[in-house]
């Protein structure tokens, strides 16, 4: 374990190198290998101020970040809301601010007592620190990035999110976040600024308190034969979850989203699609203080899909063959007199089931030590019978100051996640319920029977039934999630602080998959293997460990502020999946060791990537801000797994009213700012590996050629992005502006360089196929319309767009991603056209495809609103608008097959390219199966989404005081929604949606996913 | 602290930043090999002997499965093969509620096939197991480990391989051609015409026989077992000219025909069913993919007109199962499964002396010695069909119809009918089951090999 070598060196080299040095603080030196926290306490202090801060409906504010303008002297305020400050001089301004609230300079009278009272800031520029590097913060104001930074009230507080991801949706301005299905537990690809690789998932660097968080989307094999038969194109197409659902949203302080390459240039090699940095709660020190929160919600279905009704006609019609056809007539009329006509759908889908989600926190501590321990459980039940979400998490943050050079921080979460995610999305064996229900007509006779057995579903090839009571498609999901931070503060004065800092963690996780198709089940009897009865327990062991060692050196002039800082890197990733499956099980048993027929699949990967930093930041008077940054990445991915790669980065930004010249109030902010930095996306393990595939024939183990072939000069993807924009503030900020113009060119782009098939291999692995360009607009509008005591609306209004080009391309224009053929449309890769383009059938006189649209919307916008009225009212939603993205709807085709589309039988003379048949009219049903092209698969879909609605009551502490004395220390209840409604023209169940999972390209088709949910909560929170 | 000291302390940091930075095991990075499977590179030179044989191995084991050793979803070569030359030739249909594009696009109901579909992946599975032949050959010739006759034994049965792979693409391209010059994958040779393309498989047929002839009494490996009695180098000659009279009868070559016809395992008199097979197993081997259980709702199913056709108690009626109930899709009907094989492990036939007798009956028809031709197909009427022997006219056209016939029942879903009916021109006499369906004559080059280019 090389990581942990680190502190034992740091700890001996500090040891000698101070021995000499600094003879009086030998003691301290000598086990201080990790860090920091510059300690609030000014020995030069003269007065002593104390005071509580308290939001305008009357809230106890805790974290408050309290500092003496001009001086290193500052605080918090604790668990109280109190704080506690010495004075140096009584004629410093002293500066309140906390995320989420409008930042206060003020300047205490003579009173000794000083309470605050800070306003909830519904604009974009609040005065919040955020990361400049990888071990340094810089005021917002003073940033050249656009850098989204989401406090914990804009992540969580209007409505309590399903997964964390999910509660990104909408609030970041440059993302397309996409929830990929609706089947309970996560699934929810995000992409920042468009795509940034054609083969990896374009999803960003997830990075929690310093810790690299697996995100990654594991494959329990449902799609394998002895299941769904889905898998022959890819395998995310089994509905999956992303580990991201493992985060639990309540823990998290704040997120910072570093969009492009010349934000996160300084992460290098793991930033080519931006970096999302988490940081989670910390304690305060003061009296101990108890959150306990409570929501409960009604889940149901946005939407199902449309199920026809059936009668004689339309059974002639479906039918050709005259003895079906007397058949079927025959079992609807018996249905009809019986009374036993159905809507499955409904049935199966259309219950209202139960979420709710507790969470409980400790926060408080001493001067020296503070703590955050948590713990949480939510638990969502699916639309679906027996599918559902449970996990429950705990949390331990740990701060401790040493002493006041030196502070150590060490926080620890486990989760427990139990997803059963369902039987939904593609599908070639006929087995799961979406699938079957397109054609399953209405009076088919499918319910269990008094028996226990399920009849034969004659109509496909499973029992819904049987599938929604005995199938098992669980992941269970065991997570370790450790991070250590410690800082030291070699120099501490006025003018000098050098910091030296260790951060490192570890991602542990272990993710257990159980599928379980029994023996009895119509689609087992039938098995293509002859074995029914199939089981199949997959474990997915994946660690993350990571460090990271920085000085930092800051250097405070007159006029110029120097910050240094350079440091080490290492990430090692290491994952395992190991297999195991049996067909033809003993009746009733599960373990696949029961079984006939056993096989079993191991797989390992490790990468590892090194890297170093040095970066300069220099502030002249906050007037100009100009950084410069070198990151240098080794990776094991790369051909040369020991050659360093650089990449640079440059920023400046300029605060013009920051400069004498400046006179104009109206316009209290304006900041031209400039960034250019370079990124890197590592090439897929395995590149450059040419693996002949093992066989058995008789016994007798056999060499096959590999499929594709090894690129044995594979290197990294690599991007480089300038972005430039403009920041201002009107009227002290009573309105703010923030636009963005970037250029991200993302060079040697890897695809598997297809080779002519008939030389026997597909292709060669990852191949620098071309370049492609990401070009964009974020615009980011903060107002606050009315600003009244008992009345105050904050709105931010987002507006952005990306356009992606393939500006280069060695290879001929080819399906790109998933691909299910011309037909059904695919993403292609065309010099001067967007890879998210569909293109399909027909071909056109100069034989290329049809375009159709791209899947990439044409734009974005959101609108987040929150009201404070009544001092207690707080009323916020946020809508979502998305132009005009593109999806192939294979679920269209499906209905049309089973005779469920609402205009089926309508007669029609069109056929399905829309030219007129010769003959009679026939039913639309019939009609669209020929001449089809892809123009009837791709539909637009835009919509319009009310993602989010809350209206919440908090109690005043006067309040609380009169109700139940000192007891309660604050009291919010509230309803919430999410999802409450969607206007689309969009046919499918949901416009957005991803049958295949988080990927780049070929992102979005329909293919019969498990309905979409919307929430309506009632929420209770109460602080003790 | 003084000014001094700060500096002092800034060097310090430095120090432990390039001391930390220096320490091999903190910044180095090792290589990482594949932990998951070996590479090719490691049998291209200096292979050992038990590399040999297991190249080997996976050779026959491609033949069978191409890459793709999932069953069931039709992309694997020789199920493939049966199930898109049986829907072109109208033998049977693949219902799948999930992928209609087998019964609708297939049997033409859009006008046109589609070169990026899923019903292309035939030719790459073939040409992989051609490439699984090509790298044994190499891997064989360098390397020390075996000696020159054991290397002529492997060209011998590589070539063979090789030949027989190429010979399945080429039917399903037709009049497209294939490429024949494969031996550098950056750069691999044109597209030649049909005629050419047969001419290229027969000359490496014949090029595989005279190595087969250096190869001694026995290969350096074995044999799966339905290989038994031609798995010596001087047997499986008589497997390589049983493919050689096949490619002989394309290429309307009847007396070359003949001449590989006697040197195979042909008797006209012999059981029909003599000839190699494939091999299957549980897994981890592979469970045969054209078996299928009966009155599923995920069915291939005979094309109505094979029944409607049969001569009443045709015994190779046995080779399809009536359903309990028909199946119905987008417009297309079947009531009776294929059920050519009764279990998941039943051997599928390779080439069988029942197909050696209809092409010398073919060719004997061809040189108009037609009684000759009426006994070779009285043995398949009678043995094959349970059937009188042929009273129709002696003539050459009505024996072809005849021929074509018996070709049709007792090849039936083994990928002969359409380039049967292709090669006598008569693809216009296939039936066709719906309005707007179309009868192809060749499958469409597939996207990546136009992409590439010539």
């Amino acid at each position: 374990m090389k990581t942990l070598l680190i502190p034992t060196i740091i700890k001996s080299v500090f040891r000698k190198i101070y021995k000499g040095i600094f003879s009086a603080h030998q003691s301290i030196i000598a086990i201080a290998c990790m860090i920091m926290f510059l300690n609030p306490a000014n020995v030069f202090a003269q007065t002593v101020l104390t005071g509580t801060v308290t939001s305008s409906k009357g809230e106890i504010l805790t974290g408050v970040n309290i500092h003496v303008i001009g001086t290193k002297t500052g605080t918090t305020s604790d668990s109280t809301g109190n704080y506690k400050l010495m004075l140096p001089a009584k004629e410093n301004m002293i500066n309140f601010s906390l995320i989420g609230y409008k930042t206060q300079q003020l300047k205490p009278g003579s009173s000794p007592v000083f309470n605050v009272i800070l306003d909830p800031a519904g604009h974009v520029l609040t005065e919040v620190v955020i990361t400049s590097g990888l071990a340094t913060s810089i005021k917002r104001s003073n940033a050249a990035n656009a850098i989204v930074s989401l406090s914990a009230a804009r992540l969580t507080g209007t409505t309590t999110p399903s997964t964390v991801d999910a509660a990104f949706s909408g609030k970041i301005v440059g993302a397309t976040i996409t929830q990929m299905s609706g089947a309970p537990g996560g699934g929810v690809s995000m992409q920042l600024r468009g795509i940034s690789s054609i083969t990896s998932s374009s999803q960003p660097l997830f990075i929690m308190d310093g810790v690299i968080l697996n995100n990654s989307s594991f494959d329990a094999g449902r799609g394998t034969n002895a299941f769904t038969g889905a898998n022959s194109i890819s395998k995310g197409q089994d509905n999956l979850a992303n580990r991201l659902a493992d985060i639990n949203a309540a823990d998290i302080e704040s997120v910072e989203v570093l969009k492009g390459s010349s934000a996160a240039a300084i992460y290098g090699t793991l930033a080519n699609a931006g970096v999302v940095i988490i940081t989670t709660k910390k304690g305060f020190n003061g009296p101990t203080k108890i959150n306990f929160t409570q929501d409960i919600a009604a889940i149901s279905a946005t939407k199902l899909l449309p199920y026809g009704s059936w009668d004689e006609d339309k059974i002639k019609a479906f039918y050709s063959d005259p003895a079906q056809q007397a058949s079927e007539i025959a079992a609807y009329q018996q249905a009809k007199s019986a009374g036993q006509i159905y809507n499955y759908p409904k049935e199966i889908y259309g219950r209202t089931a139960l979420g709710t989600y507790s969470q409980l926190g400790l926060s408080g501590g001493s001067e020296n030590t503070r703590f955050y321990i948590s713990g949480g459980y939510n638990h969502e039940d699916g639309l679906t019978k027996n599918t559902g979400f449970k996990r429950a998490t705990v949390r331990a943050n740990i701060n401790h100051n040493v002493n006041d050079r030196w502070d150590v921080q060490f926080n620890s979460n486990y989760i427990n996640n139990v997803t059963d995610r369902g039987w939904e999305n593609n599908d070639n064996n006929g087995v799961d319920i979406g699938t079957n229900l397109t054609s399953l007509p209405s009076y088919a006779q499918i319910h269990r029977l008094a028996d226990g057995t399920y009849p034969v579903n004659p109509y496909y090839a499973e029992n819904p039934f049987h599938v929604i009571d005995a199938f098992i498609n669980r992941e269970t999901t065991n997570r370790f999630i450790e991070s250590f931070t410690t800082n030291y503060s070699i120099v501490k004065n006025d003018h000098h602080q050098l910091k030296a800092s260790f951060q490192g963690g570890l991602d542990y996780l272990l993710t257990e998959a159980k599928l379980y198709a029994p023996d009895d089940a119509q689609s087992q009897i039938n098995a293509i293997s002859g074995y029914p009865g199939a089981s199949r327990f997959t474990n997915d062991r994946s660690i993350n460990t990571n460090f990271q060692l920085a000085l930092v050196n800051t250097l405070e002039g007159k006029d110029f502020t120097n910050k240094t800082s350079a440091g080490l890197v290492r990430f090692n990733q290491n994952l395992v999946v190991n297999a195991v499956q049996g067909e033809g099980l003993e009746m009733g048993q599960m373990n696949p060791v029961n079984a006939a027929v056993r096989s079993n699949y191991s797989y390992s990967q490790q990468i590892i990537n090194t890297g170093a930093f040095l970066q300069h930041e220099l502030n002249w008077k906050d007037r100009v801000i100009a950084t410069a940054a070198l990151r240098i990445d080794k990776n094991t991915t790369n051909t040369s797994y020991n050659s360093f790669y650089p990449f640079p980065k440059g920023a400046v930004a300029v605060n013009l009213t920051k400069f004498d010249f400046w006179k104009t109030d109206a316009i209290n902010q304006l900041k031209l700012r400039a960034a250019y930095g370079q990124t890197g996306g590592p090439a897929a393990f395995g590149s450059n590996f040419s693996q002949l595939n093992p066989t058995v024939y008789n016994n007798n183990l056999g060499l096959t050629a590999p499929i594709t072939i090894g690129n044995d000069k594979i290197k990294y993807e690599i991007a480089s992005e300038i972005e430039y924009g403009a920041d201002m503030g009107f009227f002290n900020n009573a309105i703010t502006l923030e636009v963005t113009l970037y250029d991200k060119k993302v060079k040697n782009l890897l695809q598997p360089f297809t080779l002519a098939p008939s030389v026997g291999y597909s292709g060669i692995t990852g191949y620098p196929i071309g370049d492609l360009q990401n070009k964009g607009l974020e615009i980011s509008l903060g107002a606050t319309p009315v600003n009244r005591p008992d009345f105050r609306w904050n709105t931010i209004l987002n507006y952005w767009f990306n356009r992606s080009k393939i500006t280069r391309l060695i290879i001929p224009p080819s399906a790109a991603g998933p691909n299910l053929g011309a037909l059904y449309g695919f993403n292609e890769l065309r010099v001067g056209q967007s890879p998210t383009e569909f293109v399909g059938t027909p071909l056109k006189p100069d034989g290329t495809l049809t375009k159709y649209g791209d899947a990439q919307p044409k734009f974005q916008m959101t609108s987040y609103n929150k009201i404070d009225f009544l001092k207690h009212f707080e009323f916020s939603f946020l809508l979502h608008w998305n132009f005009r993205s593109y999806v192939s709807n294979f679920t269209r085709f499906q209905l049309d097959q089973g005779g469920q589309s609402p205009d089926w039988m309508v007669p029609t003379h069109l056929d399905g390219s829309g030219n007129i048949m010769p003959g009679p009219a026939i039913p639309t049903g019939l009609a669209r199966q020929i001449g089809l092209n892809a123009g009837y698969f791709i539909e637009s879909a835009s919509y319009l989404k009310l993602r989010e609605a809350a209206l919440n009551y908090s109690f005043s502490k006067e309040h609380l005081q009169r109700l139940f004395g000192n007891a309660v220390k604050g009291l919010k209840v509230g309803v919430s929604g999410n999802n409450l409604f969607t206007i689309t023209k969009y046919t499918g169940l949901d416009p957005e949606v991803s049958a295949f999972g988080q990927t780049s390209v070929g992102s979005n088709y329909d293919i019969v996913s498990a309905p979409y949910t919307k929430r309506f909560l009632f929420h209770l929170g109460v602080e003790f | 602290m003084t000014r001094i000291n700060n500096k002092l302390s800034i060097v310090a940091g430095i120090a432990i930043l390039c001391i930390a930075f220096s320490c091999k095991s903190t910044i180095d990075n090792p290589e990482i090999n594949n932990p998951n499977g070996a590479e090719l590179s490691t049998v291209l030179k200096n292979a050992t002997r038990s590399q040999i044989i297991q190249l080997a191995t996976g050779t026959f084991s491609a033949m069978r499965t191409g890459y793709n050793t999932s069953p069931g979803n039709g992309t694997s070569s020789y199920e493939s093969y049966c199930k898109v030359a049986g829907t072109l030739g109208r033998e049977v249909y693949v219902m799948n509620q999930s992928e209609t594009r087998w019964v609708n696009e297939l049997a033409g109901l859009n006008g046109t096939l589609d070169p990026g579909a899923f019903y292309n992946g035939y030719y790459f599975s073939f040409s992989s197991a051609r490439q699984t032949a090509a790298i044994l050959q190499q891997s064989a010739m360098n390397t020390g480990s075996i000696n020159s006759q054991e290397k002529s034994g492997i060209q011998g049965f590589s070539n063979t391989i090789i030949a027989f792979e190429m010979l399945h693409i080429l039917n399903m391209q037709g009049k497209n051609g294939i490429r024949t010059d494969l031996t550098n994958y950056l750069k691999p040779g044109p597209f030649v015409s049909y005629d050419a393309s047969l001419t290229a498989i027969k000359n490496l047929l014949d090029t595989a026989q005279e190595q087969l002839k250096q190869g001694g009494n026995s290969f350096m490996f074995n044999a799966p077992p339905g290989f038994a009695g031609f798995d010596t180098p001087l047997t499986f000659i008589q497997f390589n000219r049983a493919i050689a009279a096949r490619v002989a009868i394309y290429q309307q070559d009847w007396q070359a025909a003949l001449t590989d016809l006697n040197s195979s395992y042909f008797k006209i008199d012999g059981s029909l069913s003599t000839g190699p097979v494939f091999n299957w197993g549980v897994t981890p081997d592979v469970l045969n993919p054209l078996y299928q259980a009966l009155n599923n709702s995920v069915s291939v199913v005979a094309n109505n007109s094979f029944i409607k056709d049969a001569e009443p108690g045709d015994m190779r009626l046995n080779k399809v199962t009536q359903r309990s109930s028909a199946l119905n899709l987008v417009g297309i009907t079947g009531s009776y499964d294929v059920s050519l094989y009764p279990s998941n492990r039943s051997p599928v036939s390779i080439i069988r002396n029942e197909e050696l007798v209809l092409i010398y009956a073919e060719c004997m028809i061809q040189l108009g010695q037609l009684q000759n031709a009426v006994q070779a197909l009285n043995v398949i009427r009678t043995h094959a069909g349970n059937l009188p022997a042929y009273s129709g006219l002696v003539t050459k056209p009505a024996l072809i119809d005849e021929l074509l016939k018996q070709r049709r029942y007792s090849l039936f879903y083994e990928g002969h009918r359409w380039i049967d009916m292709r090669r006598y021109n008569r693809l216009n006499q296939l039936p066709i089951d719906q309005t707007g369906q179309t009868i192809f004559d060749a499958m469409p080059v597939p996207l990546a090999e136009v992409n590439w280019g010539k």
